[in-house]
């Protein structure tokens, strides 16, 4: 279990690694010996590592994807986004961790059968309260500055972060036929003729998904064609 | 990488923004050569203890010689995927090897600070290691500190 806590909470690994890392080995040593471990330097290595191997060989795995997130939030950042109507309060693609539970040793075959309570964690998206006293990570605090160069990333990388426009984007980002055309009908409202007026049908599921959650499909939905 | 992205700056020496004349402000530059799609965020798993402890694994005494509960309690919450690879697409280590690298790239601008140390070549004396990169534009610089503050972990205990 300490094992799953080292792989699943602190130190992620990428795929087909079976054999621990010697960071992972040392960790495991100290936690089953009650040894205090300084976590946010094995972190702090674990991402250097990480992001050079992303670099040289092209590793695909982002680890501490949480805590990342956490950073962000209390280093301003989405205040920032917010403050340049890039972001509502329920904005961006998120997700949450596997809450590892009793469920889990059921899984694991360490119990047969696991005792479930209403007082079991539950997954939370609910944003952490604000440090006051949290170490700056901005390098710029011009507000007009950071402003425009949060426009020239928005128009360089085509990123959209409001939450209708990025579930679609992100959903066709994942498809690989047509990405151009889904993109630009994920960005920008559809403007179809009625119906009765189109030459063709839409038969593809994709632009069926992207009519219904852009805005003008929103407005045809109320009334249908 | 840190050093050699990092030429022509606004605001900040270190920012690593180039600026183009003609359109205006351009961002930090791509250090990885994959698709942004292709990333993989990995998010890590709370723990419910209390859940583990009533089912006969009890391992709260371990997390309590690491003083760890509060770093469980913060995994509790949303992952933003799409700012976090847009955080890692643009990410380089700035560490001793990076700081050391940027004396003979300033020798190669300027052969007349062949000899002259870091400070007199207008380098700064590198202090700790520093993860750089932008998010959504905005450049931002991760280092320990910043970690043990968002873990509620004090940068304490065994490294090996």
């Amino acid at each position: 279990m300490l094992l799953k806590f080292l792989t699943e909470c602190f130190l992620q690994k990428g795929e087909g690694s079976d054999q621990p890392s010697a960071d992972h080995k040392r960790v495991l040593c100290f936690l089953a010996s009650f040894n205090k471990i300084n976590l946010p330097r094995y972190i702090m290595h674990h991402l250097c590592w990480a992001i050079k191997e992303g670099i040289r060989s092209k590793r695909k795995q982002i680890p501490c994807g949480r805590l990342l997130s956490e950073i962000f939030t209390q280093g301003k950042i989405l205040e920032i986004l917010r403050r340049n109507n890039l972001a509502s309060n329920n904005f961006i693609r998120t997700r949450t961790g596997k809450i590892i539970n009793g469920k889990t040793l059921q899984n694991m075959k360490i119990i047969k059968k696991f005792s479930p309570d209403e007082k079991d964690l539950k997954e939370s998206t609910a944003p952490t309260k604000l440090m006051k006293d949290f170490p700056s990570i901005l390098q710029e605090r011009n507000h007009e500055f950071l402003s425009k160069l949060v426009a020239e990333s928005v128009k360089e990388s085509g990123i959209c972060l409001d939450a209708e426009t990025s579930e679609i984007q992100m959903f066709l980002l994942s498809k690989s036929e047509g990405r151009g055309l889904l993109l630009m009908l994920a960005q920008k409202p559809m403007k179809l003729k009625p119906r009765s007026q189109r030459r063709t049908r839409l038969r593809h599921p994709i632009l069926k998904i992207a009519l219904l959650l852009s805005p003008r499909g929103k407005e045809e939905k109320e009334n249908p064609l | 990488m840190a050093s050699s992205s990092a030429k022509q700056v606004t605001g900040s020496s270190d920012t690593g923004i180039q600026i183009n004349t003609d359109s205006g402000y351009l961002i930090k530059p791509k250090t990885m050569a994959i698709p942004l799609e292709s990333f993989e965020v990995q998010v890590e798993s709370p723990v419910d203890f209390a859940s583990l402890k009533r089912n006969g694994m009890n391992l709260e005494a371990e997390m309590v010689a690491q003083q760890m509960f509060p770093y469980f309690e913060m995994l509790n919450g949303p992952t933003f995927v799409t700012l976090v690879k847009d955080f890692w697409i643009r990410a380089e280590v700035y560490d001793l090897d990076e700081a050391k690298d940027e004396e003979p790239e300033a020798v190669i601008r300027d052969p007349s600070l062949k000899g002259k140390t870091r400070q007199e070549m207008g380098l700064e004396s590198f202090r700790l290691t520093e993860i750089r990169s932008t998010v959504m534009g905005v450049p931002v610089t991760i280092t320990e500190e910043v970690i043990a503050k968002a873990c509620r972990v004090a940068p304490i205990g065994r490294f090996v």
